[in-house]
């Protein structure tokens, strides 16, 4: 029971370190990054509104999980904004003929490829699926933890 | 005690880690740009900022007063279309 406590804390955790790196960093560049995006073939018209919107909605979830009333609500935006990120990666790689076009994602993430970046973000869609599944088990057993009052 | 730091103490350092670890891996925009000078054999490089989307004036090795080389994205040059960088202008 205390190690499912344990992995539901530890993928919190890991969900608000990605989620408030990604988004920092994308506040740090928001040039650079706002270009990236201007060159995306499915965002580029819009990516005015998405240069906000994508670090704003980030870091408002890495909130969401660590306040104990809105995890679940924090895994759940969580699995599907990691989600949505890996099916536009995989249309990217599949669908659109200009492999050169730059990753909009920040930091160390931009250094990866198109592939390795899919099969990173599938791993956090894995994690917060998981979150989810544990956090439902423990609402439903009516569990109550320490790590999150 | 131990309940509190769990509860505030690992959220709040997950943020000033992320934050921290951010600020120092911003993304670095320089690329490696490619040029021909004819006096030295082979293709040289040049750390450049420009790039492929850039949408300013085309970037140029300058060495000295008289001699300046377009930069290209790729040791091809010009031999593939589109390959020359240019100033990106935020």
């Amino acid at each position: 029971m205390k190690t499912k406590n344990i992995l539901l804390e530890i993928i919190c955790l890991l969900l608000v370190v990605l989620f408030v790196y990604a988004a920092t960093n994308k506040m740090f560049d928001f040039v650079n990054f706002k270009r990236q995006l201007g060159e995306s073939p499915l965002l580029g018209d819009f990516s005015n509104v998405v240069a906000w919107f994508i670090p704003t909605i980030e870091i408002i979830i890495a909130f969401l999980l660590v306040i104990p009333k809105f995890k679940a609500w924090g895994l759940y935006a969580s699995l599907i904004l990691m989600s949505l990120f890996t099916i536009y990666l995989f249309i990217i790689l599949n669908f659109v003929p200009r492999e050169d076009i730059p990753c909009s994602c920040g930091g160390i993430l931009n250094k990866m490829g198109w592939k390795a970046h899919i099969y990173f973000n599938l791993f956090f869609v894995i994690m917060a699926a998981t979150g989810i599944k544990v956090h439902s088990y423990q609402k439903k057993h009516k569990i109550i933890y320490p790590t999150t009052g | 005690m131990k309940s509190k730091f769990l509860k505030i103490g690992l959220p709040l350092f997950a943020f000033m880690f992320a934050i921290l670890l951010s600020s120092f891996t911003v993304n670095d925009v320089t690329i490696t740009g490619y040029y021909d000078n004819p006096n030295i054999t082979g293709i040289e490089t040049q750390e450049t900022e420009c790039a492929l989307t850039g949408t300013g004036a085309l970037c140029l090795k300058v060495i000295g007063p008289f001699e300046s080389y377009q930069l290209y994205a790729t040791d091809e040059l010009d031999t593939i279309e589109d390959n020359e960088l240019k100033v990106v202008i935020p």
